[in-house]
């Protein structure tokens, strides 16, 4: 039996969404991985409270019970950070030893990448406008140094899995 | 847990946080630090914001290296380790949702089972809609102009936090519903 995967990003927000998340279950299954895909009511947004409560747990003992987690770690919503419960995802993943890996199709430093007005210091890093820095990675320190980073889409993630699993 | 001076029982909490990336981060984490005490609660932070656990000098490595950034993080890691639950930062950051860092040390202690305690000013979430074209759908759900459903404030894993909507009250919520944790 394959390593499980756990699937993290936030495709569940959209009205397609559990079809896009299916067909990530279906890649995983192609690369001979498995998955134990979330219930229904994750891609539910007006779920009750108390359900959203339920959803919540189960996600994290998904986590728990899993082998790997593949987080989409695109910007999102117009800034350079990731969705938020993906980071969290992460988080949850991490001190439980589980293989960490995010996907991005742009892997420039925040700084870079970010879309708005920016200046750059001289030691290289940028700071907005404000004088607030950006981090040196392409992610927030605890994302980039905690995971695994594949420029590229979903499937270069699995792809990178099975080269790490080789070795 | 660790005892200050007097002996009083102290439960170590770290404090996730985005302010390491503000121009002016250094005074706020020591009005935090006060505000802790407080309510038994030592705080401690990241690497460069709390000068007294993590201050950036303990870093040998040469500034602005792979080496570096990976020393910043294996501290950070250290002394969350070694806390008893966390209180985040959850004000919107660049964007409508949290720093992911302070989300990635959230999920940190949801995965350990430790409390979660959260904050943040509902100033900071108001002024979201316009930006972000949000609009609401047929079925009455609320999206962004690209389509992903709206969170206000926050939502699915975010449920597992208890918010508050200042620090202050972060720790009064830790205190009463950690008491256990001051138990002799």
């Amino acid at each position: 039996m394959g390593k499980t995967i756990y699937i993290s990003g936030p495709e569940h927000l959209l009205m397609n969404g559990k079809e896009l998340y299916y067909k990530k279950v279906d890649l995983c299954r192609k690369y001979g991985f498995e998955v134990d895909p979330l219930p229904d009511s994750y891609f539910d947004p007006l779920l009750p409270k108390d359900q959203k409560i339920k959803l919540a747990l189960l996600r994290v003992e998904r986590i728990q019970n899993c082998d790997i987690i593949i987080a989409d770690v695109n910007d999102f919503r117009f800034s350079v950070e990731p969705y938020g419960e993906s980071a969290v995802e992460l988080g949850i993943a991490y001190p439980l030893g589980k293989e960490m890996i995010g996907y991005m199709r742009d892997t420039r430093s925040c700084g870079e990448r970010y879309p708005g007005k920016k200046l750059s210091g001289s030691n290289g890093r940028y700071t907005d406008l404000n004088g607030n820095g950006f981090e040196p990675t392409c992610l927030n320190l605890m994302l980039s140094q905690s995971a695994v980073i594949v420029e590229g889409d979903f499937e270069d993630a699995l792809k990178k899995l099975k080269e790490m699993d080789r070795k | 847990m660790i005892r200050d001076k007097d002996g009083n029982l102290l439960a170590v909490a770290k404090i996730a946080q985005f302010t390491c990336l503000l121009k002016d981060y250094g005074n706020t984490f020591e009005e935090w630090k006060k505000i802790g005490l407080k309510y038994g609660i030592l705080c401690v932070g990241t690497t460069a914001t709390d000068k007294e656990y993590l201050p950036i000098e303990m870093i040998s490595a040469e500034p602005n290296t792979p080496a570096f950034w990976q020393s910043i993080f294996d501290n950070d890691i250290r002394i969350m380790e070694q806390c008893d639950l966390c209180i985040s930062q959850l004000d919107n950051w660049r964007s409508q949702q949290p720093d992911s860092g302070t989300a990635w040390e959230t999920g940190y202690y949801l995965g350990l089972g430790k409390p979660c305690f959260g904050f943040y000013t509902p100033e900071s979430k108001k002024k979201d809609t316009e930006e972000y074209g949000v609009f609401e759908d047929e079925d009455g759900v609320l999206r962004d102009k690209d389509g992903y459903a709206w969170e206000q404030p926050f939502d699915g894993i975010f449920e597992l936090v208890q918010m508050a909507y200042d620090f202050e009250g972060a720790c009064k919520l830790a205190r009463e519903q950690c008491s256990y944790l001051w138990e002799e």
